[in-house]
């Protein structure tokens, strides 16, 4: 017992020489004097946060980190993502995506419209439904419910409804239109390649719009009202309050629903592919349907990794400039 | 004593999270099999399917309990290929996959064949004499490109068929079609009497290719298999006719609007088609089952209307009919120790009283030779003829229905799509199909 105290002793000065903390390594070792037991328990406590974070690292390792690395090394190959053979082809499932006029970049340039279309206009209205609903209006608890419900369901019951009310022979949306002696308005909202992905963006708003509307609610309880008080006795009117009050004081909010949008529409994939299937021709393809194609449908597992590395990168540079333009902001 | 407790716990976490992970390991094949057990002591084999219905499997798996107690069946089922595909793929490429499982002939075929054992040095050994009974069209289909069979065909199904309301036909004063010429004066009859158009699901990529073998084999007989060999190209003068005939089709204003947009299940079949907003309804030769009393149709607007089954009339130069496919074939896993009792159930399903149950649903046509479906004596005519024709068509037919890249054959689905709204010519769009299949590595 004596010998491997000493022993403990020993390693415990090489230790502090290290870590160069006198007075802490002082009180270490006031500590572990006054304990029992000691030598055997020191190999553990040094080993003791390892083990907690253990079940975290080697989960999160496996799970994410590994596959991003199985990722990355099978989008070097030709995979057909199911048999054990897997020849190594270098950079031609990337030359392949990044040829002029291919399906990836028809997707990109999608995906990209989607984005901008859906954080604008999902930002714009959850904020005005938000400023709106604040002011007490009456039943406002019921209709903060309702534009929040479609949170609430699943991706594929809302794109199946909607499927059958944006039918353009029998569809709610067209005979409505009808009805009103609009038929100038009706549509093939899905079927229409120029309409498609306006269509399922507008569905994608529908879903979503109550989330920035809840999130902007929060954000605007935290503005204190002194500062209103002080507007409207300033004579501040309704688009003053809300363009040099509002909007400024809500900025964090807006960058994170604009951060939280952009990693949205790069998953975005049950929607389209329960309206359009990506198409018709390519024009709702995206770049996630398009990764489902090539993977499970046509067993190219090397080009699907391809494009999920590619999806990677990029929601790794939009998330990139989204902070510093974030930052530069806030100097 | 405390610390001790800390490190028991931290090991602890660490222990649970290793054995959430070591669900993940693969159990491997090899050893003996396990024979056909007993009554007392059954064989459970394990089947991953996409088909037969629910509805449908309960009758088939009734028989087959009664005439072997001695194999139970595990069997799991989606009605989506696409997600059927998903947990297959990624269960075999684990090593953990069924005994048994379905494919359909075209790309299947080629990619779980490496996980299929041998059907055919199977069959010589547990079901000798079955190649005298087996439809040989249907075998060559369900061997892969390196000439192993992967699996025994089933049954049989092809393109192009419409399902037509004649009900619906009679009271507007319409005849059934028999020409292309008699179709387009029936649909242009029909609209000016405020129906619908042919309701066609041309979102679906699969349903243009149907179209697109079935149409181009009318301009150039077995063309489109020599192109998506690579020994023709699809810029030729087959595929130019081809494309031109189906914008023909789109200009004679068969179609409803925004067909592209429209599934052919079930917006079509149900929102149209079922709703009796048409009187036509173009589809495969599987659904020929809606002409007797059904599930599907019940309920429906259709439910009480005499419904019956037409081959799509000849569009092009040549009649040369429907094509056919296997649509279902039975894989017996290379890893299963349970074979010869896989064998019997495959026995069953394919020259046995499996086969005749499932014939008689009209699922698909019958890949026994000497087969025929049961019809019930109180069918209609339009019923009796439209299955006579069907199983015929079916019997006869030379034409694959599927070509095997799926690659080319979305291509084909866009391209198809392209000309319907007219963002791609019939140049550019055979130029952008014949593109792909030059990438095609063979």
């Amino acid at each position: 017992m004596t010998a491997s105290a000493d022993g403990v002793s020993v390693g415990k000065k090489t230790a502090i020489g290290r870590g160069g903390a006198a007075s802490e390594a002082a009180q270490r070792r006031r500590t572990r004097v006054s304990k029992p037991g000691e030598s055997m328990n020191s190999w553990q406590s040094k080993l003791r946060p390892y083990l907690f974070i253990a079940p975290l690292v080697i989960l999160s390792g496996i799970f994410i980190y590994y596959c991003i690395g199985f990722t990355v090394a099978t989008s070097f190959t030709d995979w057909d993502g199911i048999s054990d053979e897997m020849d190594f082809i270098g950079l031609r499932n990337y030359a392949k995506l990044l040829t002029p006029g291919s399906v990836f970049w028809t997707a990109l340039k999608n995906n990209i419209i989607f984005m901008v279309v859906t954080v604008v206009i999902q930002a714009g209205l959850g904020l005005l439904l938000a400023v709106i609903l604040k002011e007490r209006l009456r039943g406002s608890n019921v209709f903060k419910a309702i534009f929040f419900m479609p949170i609430a369901m699943a991706p594929v019951i809302i794109a199946a409804i909607f499927r059958i009310i944006m039918d353009p022979n029998v569809g709610a949306i067209n005979e409505a239109l009808r009805f009103l002696h609009l038929d100038f308005l009706a549509q093939s909202w899905l079927g229409d390649p120029k309409i498609a992905l306006y269509s399922i963006c507008a569905i994608n708003i529908f879903e979503w719009m109550g989330f920035s509307m809840i999130i902007y609610y929060a954000g605007l309880m935290s503005i204190s009202e002194d500062i209103y008080e002080a507007a409207k006795i300033d004579g501040c009117g309704f688009w003053n309050t809300l363009f040099r009050i509002t909007i400024p004081n809500l900025s964090g909010t807006t960058n994170t629903l604009i951060l939280l949008g952009i990693v949205g529409s790069l998953k975005t994939f049950d929607i389209v592919i329960q309206t359009t299937g990506g198409g018709p021709g390519r024009s709702t393809e995206f770049l996630n349907t398009y990764l489902y194609k090539a993977g499970v449908q046509q067993f190219n597992g090397g080009l699907s990794a391809a494009i999920g590395v590619m999806v990677l990168i990029i929601a790794v540079i939009l998330s990139i400039v989204q902070v510093i333009v974030n930052n530069r902001a806030n100097r | 004593m405390f610390n001790m407790k800390k490190t028991v716990a931290a090991v602890g976490a660490l222990a649970m999270s290793v054995g959430l992970l070591a669900g993940c390991g693969s159990s491997s094949g090899g050893g003996s099999d396990e024979g056909l057990g007993t009554a007392d002591n059954p064989v459970t084999l394990t089947f991953w399917t996409w088909q037969p219905t629910d509805a449908q499997w309960k009758t088939i798996y009734a028989a087959f309990e009664k005439k072997y107690p001695n194999i139970k069946i595990d069997w799991w089922r989606t009605s989506e290929m696409a997600d059927y595909q998903k947990k297959l793929q990624t269960s075999m490429a684990g090593g953990e996959g069924p005994d048994v499982f379905g494919v359909q002939a075209g790309s299947t075929v080629e990619q779980y064949g490496r996980f299929a054992e041998d059907m055919k040095d199977l069959a010589d050994k547990y079901m000798p004499g079955w190649d005298s009974k087996v439809a040989e069209g249907a075998v060559e289909q369900t061997t892969n490109s390196d000439g192993k069979m992967v699996a025994m065909p089933t049954i049989t199904s092809g393109s192009e068929y419409i399902l037509y309301n004649k009900t619906l036909l009679d009271e507007n004063g319409v005849k059934v079609p028999t020409t292309y010429d008699e179709l387009v004066e029936a649909n242009k009859t029909l609209v000016s009497k405020g129906l619908m158009p042919l309701a066609l699901g041309a979102k679906d990529g699969w349903h243009l290719d149907d179209i697109f073998v079935w149409l181009s084999n009318q301009y150039g007989e077995g063309d489109v298999y020599k192109a998506a060999e690579g020994k023709a190209k699809f810029t030729d003068e087959t595929f130019v006719k081809t494309m031109k005939a189906w914008k023909q089709m789109i200009d004679d204003g068969l179609f409803q609007d925004g067909a592209v947009g429209t599934a052919t299940y079930p917006d079509a079949r149900d929102n149209y088609f079922y709703a009796r907003k048409t009187a036509f309804f173009p589809t495969g030769s599987w659904h020929v089952s809606a002409v007797l009393p059904n599930d599907e149709t019940k309920g429906t607007a259709v439910e009480k209307d005499e419904l019956g089954m037409m081959e799509f009339p000849t569009v092009g130069d040549n009649a040369t009919g429907p094509t056919t496919g296997v649509d279902f074939g039975l894989a017996v896993n290379k890893d299963s120790k349970k074979q010869e009792a896989a064998m019997k159930f495959i026995e069953f399903m394919t020259t046995g009283e499996g086969q005749q149950e499932w014939i008689n649903t009209l699922q698909g046509a019958p890949v026994d030779k000497d087969m025929k479906v049961e019809v019930p004596s109180d069918a209609t005519e339009s019923a009796k003829a439209s299955i006579d024709l069907v199983t015929k068509g079916q019997a006869s037919s030379k034409l694959q229905r599927k070509l095997t890249s799926q690659e080319l054959n979305d291509e084909i689905g866009v391209q198809m799509q392209n000309i319907y709204t007219g963002d791609a010519t019939v140049e550019s769009a055979l130029k952008a199909i014949e593109q792909v299949n030059e990438s095609i590595e063979r």
